[in-house]
């Protein structure tokens, strides 16, 4: 399956994005500049930014949901397609031992069309 | 008399297909009214074939309801790519050569960027089973050349299946029990015996030797490895043995070619393409070695035509060659201990010349009973004509 749904699901799991807590791996002054960053990001980003956030994530959700529902049509016409090849090829088969059968028909009717053509002259020679 | 259409590669196309025919197409002149399907004939292949009709297999089409049978020669390589398609769009009986045609459907399909059709036969051969794992070949995962045989798309058309051995008749019918299958011999004459001394003089062989003879593609399942490794370690113990080597590289490498040219015990005589010659190789040997593992549930001509030279051949103990008898076909277990058990073989032959006589005689009484092209063409009329009263 193009979309297998091992794939699917890994989207799945990561089609949410979140924000990030401001760590610090600096000795001491760490904690301060959490703090510092933290507190600008809600004056002058976060306002701006979770909107776009939660609209990604709604464009995430759509996006995973229209896949699963592709995948779920891809797979019904895989199998459709497999269920017609199976049933082309039992046609096929059909037709061909339909026309050998006609072949050997044909073939029969000209063997007794050419004894009757021999009887009917046999049969004029005697009236003669 | 039945008018059939035969499709198949012939002479001078290099492959043990066309030979077959050869054979087979002659003895089945006598019997139906034969026309020949092929783009590849020659001058050369319309004289050896006398009175058939040769045409070009795009003429079929128009003309197909003058026969009352096509039938397709069907083997596992790129010789039969227009066969195929023929057979799928006109199915017919169809003669299969290989069990598997794996290679050649993946060759043909994904292997030429239509993958798409490559999944269509997985399905069909396997059901949704089959396009998951086409799925997961596509992905990387390895091909099951020999797992999976691919053959239910022309099967299921095909209105017959012939094959060559009880093993492969077993695998078809197993597999496609609603298929009308039945079992063939290859047709492979008798050559006449020829003075094995002469022969040597005649082919420049040391008179005295014992030869060892491998012919046809030289592909890694024909275990050439194996053979090289045991006629090594023999030749220390018995220095008048020589490796005669014929025919044809696969395009996969083989390793011992390069080795060749350092020892002076093996001879290469390369493709044989005439089969008179290639009798006379296999007449000149002491004992030929086929082996095939894995094996595609082929049979192998060129084993056959080394029996009916009169030479006992060492086989792997794998498919149909368990049907060969075991007094001129020894078998190996491919276990790892193929050396040992080789070795073992050809001992017993180079030191017991009665034990190896009595082989000879053994190896050519069985093709004069069962492999006859005569009975071989008998046969397939026997089935057309069972085919087409709906029976079998």
């Amino acid at each position: 399956m193009l979309l297998n749904t091992h794939l699917l699901a890994e989207l799945k799991n990561r089609q949410e994005i979140h924000e990030r807590s401001f760590v610090s791996g600096a000795p001491i002054i760490g904690p301060l500049i959490v703090w510092i960053r933290t507190l600008w990001n809600n004056i002058a980003t976060r306002w701006y930014v979770l909107p776009l956030v939660q609209q990604q994530n709604e464009f995430n959700r759509q996006l995973v949901a229209t896949l699963e529902d592709i995948r779920e049509h891809l797979a019904a016409l895989e199998e459709n397609l497999a269920d017609l090849d199976s049933d082309q090829m039992d046609s096929a088969k059909d037709i061909a031992e339909t026309r050998y059968q006609l072949i050997r028909l044909r073939k029969d009717i000209q063997g007794i069309e050419a004894k009757q053509a021999d009887t009917d002259i046999d049969q004029d020679e005697v009236q003669c | 008399m039945l008018r059939l259409a035969y499709f198949s590669p012939v002479p001078p196309q290099r492959t043990g297909i066309a030979d077959y025919s050869a054979d087979l197409l002659p003895q089945l002149a006598s019997l139906a009214d034969v026309t020949l399907f092929s783009d590849s004939t020659s001058q050369h292949t319309e004289s050896t074939l006398g009175d058939i009709t040769v045409r070009h297999p795009r003429e079929f089409q128009e003309s197909r309801w003058n026969y009352d049978m096509a039938l397709y020669q069907m083997g596992n390589s790129l010789h039969h790519t227009g066969i195929y398609a023929t057979a799928i769009r006109n199915p017919g009986i169809v003669v299969l050569h290989d069990y598997t045609l794996h290679h050649f459907v993946a060759s043909v399909t994904a292997g030429k960027g239509d993958f798409p059709k490559y999944l269509r036969e997985m399905t069909l051969e396997q059901g949704m089973e089959g396009a998951r794992r086409a799925w997961q070949i596509k992905n990387g995962a390895p091909t099951p050349l020999y797992d999976i045989p691919l053959t239910a798309g022309l099967i299921g058309r095909s209105v017959g299946i012939l094959v060559h051995s009880e093993y492969a008749r077993q695998l078809v019918s197993q597999r496609h029990p609603r298929s009308r299958v039945a079992q063939v011999s290859q047709p492979i004459p008798l050559p006449p015996l020829l003075d094995k001394s002469y022969l040597r003089t005649k082919l420049d062989i040391p008179r005295e030797a014992f030869v060892v003879i491998t012919c046809g593609i030289n592909t890694p399942e024909k275990r050439i490895d194996v053979v090289s490794d045991t006629l090594d370690a023999f030749r220390e113990l018995h220095p008048d043995t020589i490796w005669l080597k014929s025919g044809g590289k696969a395009a996969e490498a083989v390793p011992e070619a390069t080795t060749d040219s350092l020892r002076d015990w093996v001879i290469n005589v390369g493709y044989v393409d005439n089969l008179q010659k290639l009798s006379d190789y296999l007449m000149a040997s002491d004992v030929c070695i086929n082996l095939r593992h894995p094996t595609s549930g082929e049979t192998s001509a060129s084993c056959l035509r080394a029996l009916a030279s009169g030479t006992p051949v060492v086989v792997s103990d794998e498919g149909w060659y368990r049907e060969l008898p075991f007094d001129c076909c020894p078998r190996v277990v491919h276990n790892g201990t193929e050396t040992v058990q080789l070795e073992a073989i050809l001992d017993s032959w180079h030191s017991d010349r009665a034990l190896h006589l009595a082989a000879s005689r053994s190896a050519r009484q069985h093709m004069a009973d069962n492999f006859q092209p005569r009975n071989t063409a008998s046969a397939y009329i026997e089935f057309i004509e069972s085919v087409l009263r709906y029976e079998v």
